[in-house]
């Protein structure tokens, strides 16, 4: 523990972070700039330091970026990223009401309350949960892994059948190159620099932040018209809002700390589940979306708690619950890491480091988000025409940085026609990165456990983790037929049904 | 730039058969059920599956094959498409012989201009670009980036 304190509070890293959260409040407030973009063009910079402050620095820039979000939701009505789009609108009537102040201390405030909860769960359940995971073996990992890919798939917003072929599109990308199991180069083209596998950060940048550069450049009203206004002091009803709605804080927090840590699920999701429950129970859903605090108090809250969230997967199995995480899950690979129960015990100090820079940037947060506010019309009033060929210089650094050849440029490029392309079409991205980070694991447990048993796939239903989890990832692919026969079988249940058809 | 269902699934599809085809090809490895091919031809499978679906669906939605944005009728809009992808492909060819500073400035100063900032500011900007990312990825990370033309003053 001390020695993790130590790796944390030294200067280096202590700026690194301070740099790290300003890049992170600065790319999430700009709108169409979103927190996994800022992950991915952070990255080629901490690939070359040490691993403390690589992780806590995208730890840091993470939670940052997401409360940055609120900022131009409620001065502007566009989110900054997705995390912050299910309340912009309420929030920015809220400003129209001469309220800009209660909305952006509420959304700092319960940023950080709401962080600090995920991080709480993150702390007290993962190391449990490790213990747990010690006796798995490849076939529950295999299982695993699959589980997540399914919850990835299927909590899809848009359409699960697209979510599903960028997951595959994903699985195929990691299997190019020379795989652990086979030594066999495949998909690689003669190509030498394919043999290495197509580079992670080079991927990344080209999927999270080209596709931004692209959208801008064919965007049509390429300025944001700024309502200025003078924001007053935002703390001053916040203690009102903790009494009211601390109900709110618990059920966000809670609710976002689980679907953080679900695959696929990321901060965005949250916000939306939170939103529509916070006016489900709430006693005045009426006020919603005339500039009521309720909802954003309660999707604040869980928005930042998914980032706790995210981890507890990503630590304990090696599973991203969001895109982020897979990115850092890509990053600590690289540092020499690899995430799982066994760093529990090998190396307890990295993960206490990473546990105290998500506390740190919580409680970071405030001083800095209050700042950010204070700073809002100016940082909003960046013109793009200027930034946005900057992030292009960037991108190209970055994907240039991580093998020091022009291959990278000329991957980055490519996935970020492809990612382009998908979005527009209702594609999601984020299965994609899964898929990639996932894949070796999905097939090296499946290829381990089959040279364990010679073939025989019983050990795979055998052992009673595994089989349940096999049981319980079989009935999810299963849902989508199984659940129409259900409500065809007992016409009863149709009516009360979700979907409400 | 919105394609009907379809277009993707026929694309998925001939990629699916392609994966399937050159996955047979892989060696078998003696005394293994499961070599190399297992795995990318389980995926082509269903890939291929989830192709037909798509298919099917944009069959039946009766969308148009291709709706282009509103800027695909923007002369303007498709050459700041075609700039972004000339950027990074002058970065790939020509970075090596031009060096970092030459290119990375060509590109931030062209991409300005056409975004409409003016002259000098774009000239000032592109230039502080191509100074700040050299001293952080050059000096401070020790990134090889290639000194190209610039190379003799450089070192």
């Amino acid at each position: 523990m001390t020695a993790a304190v130590e790796m944390i509070l030294n200067p280096q890293v202590l700026g690194v972070i301070a740099l790290a959260s300003m890049f992170g409040l600065f790319v999430g407030a700009m709108p169409g700039l979103s927190a996994t973009m800022a992950t991915a063009l952070l990255v080629p910079i901490t690939f070359f330091m040490q691993p403390a402050p690589a992780i806590g620095a995208i730890v840091t820039c993470t939670a940052m970026a997401i409360f940055a979000g609120d900022i131009p939701g409620a001065l502007l009505r566009i989110p900054g990223t997705p995390a912050s789009a299910a309340y912009a609108d309420e929030a920015y009537r809220m400003t129209q009401k001469g309220l800009s102040e209660v909305a952006l201390g509420a959304g700092l405030l319960f940023s950080m309350l709401g962080g600090l909860v995920g991080v709480t769960i993150l702390i007290l359940g993962a190391p449990v949960l490790a213990e747990f995971a010690l006796n798995f073996s490849s076939f529950e990992y295999f299982w695993l892994a699959l589980l997540g890919l399914t919850c990835a798939v299927f909590i899809t917003p848009q359409s699960q059948l697209k979510g599903l072929v960028a997951l595959i599109l994903g699985l195929l990308i990691s299997c190019i190159g020379i795989g652990s199991t086979s030594g066999y180069a495949r998909f690689t083209f003669d190509n030498v620099e394919l043999t290495g596998g197509v580079p992670l950060i080079p991927a990344l940048i080209g999927m999270f932040a080209l596709p931004e550069v692209i959208r801008y450049v064919l965007s049509e009203d390429r300025n944001l018209r700024i309502t200025q206004n003078r924001i007053g002091n935002i703390f001053a009803q916040q203690s009102r809002m903790l009494r009211l709605y601390w109900r709110s804080l618990i059920r966000g927090s809670l609710l976002g700390t689980t679907v953080g840590a679900m695959p696929g699920a990321g901060a965005d999701i949250a916000a939306w589940i939170s939103y529509a429950l916070s006016r489900k129970f709430s006693r005045t859903p009426e006020k919603f979306g005339t500039g009521h605090p309720e909802g954003i108090v309660e999707a604040s809250s869980s928005n930042n708690a998914a980032l706790g969230g995210a981890w507890i997967p990503a630590l304990v199995f090696g599973i991203p619950g969001d895109s982020i995480t897979a990115i850092a899950i890509g990053v600590m690979f690289m540092k020499g890491l690899t995430p799982g129960p066994m760093i529990f015990l090998n190396d307890p100090q990295m993960l206490y480091a990473v546990f105290i820079c998500f506390v740190l940037a919580n409680l970071l947060l405030l001083p800095f988000g209050w700042v950010a506010i204070k700073l809002a019309g100016r940082l909003l009033s960046v013109p793009r025409p200027i930034l946005m060929p900057l992030i292009l210089l960037f991108c190209i650094v970055g994907a240039f940085a991580s093998n020091n050849t022009v291959f990278g440029v000329t991957i980055m490029l490519a996935l970020g026609m492809i990612a382009y392309l998908m979005e527009e079409n209702a594609f999601p991205v984020a299965p994609i990165i899964l898929g990639i980070v996932l894949g070796p694991m999905l097939e090296e447990n499946f290829i381990n456990s089959m040279q364990k048993t010679q073939g025989d796939l019983i050990g795979f239903i055998g052992r009673p983790i595994a089989g349940t989890l096999g049981v319980l990832t079989i009935l999810i692919w299963l849902a989508p037929i199984l659940l129409p026969l259900a409500r065809k079988a007992f016409p009863a249940m149709a009516g009360r049904s979700v979907t409400g058809e | 730039m919105r394609f009907n269902d379809a277009v993707f699934g026929v694309v998925l599809l001939a990629l699916a058969i392609f994966i399937w085809t050159m996955a047979a090809g892989f060696p078998k490895q003696i005394g293994m059920t499961y070599g190399p091919a297992f795995f990318p031809q389980v995926l082509s499978v269903l890939l291929g599956g989830s192709a037909v679906l798509l298919i099917y669906r944009g069959f039946r939605s009766g969308e148009a094959i291709l709706q282009a944005g509103p800027w695909a009728r923007d002369p303007r809009r498709w050459l700041g498409l075609a700039l972004v992808f000339g950027a990074l492909l002058f970065y790939t060819d020509l970075s090596n012989l031009l060096g970092f500073h030459i290119t990375v400035f060509l590109i931030g100063f062209v991409l300005m201009l056409y975004l409409g900032v003016r002259l000098w500011l774009a000239l000032v900007v592109a230039l502080a670009a191509a100074a700040v990312l050299w001293l952080l990825f050059a000096r401070l990370l020790l990134v090889p980036l290639p000194g190209g033309l610039l190379a003799p003053i450089l070192w």
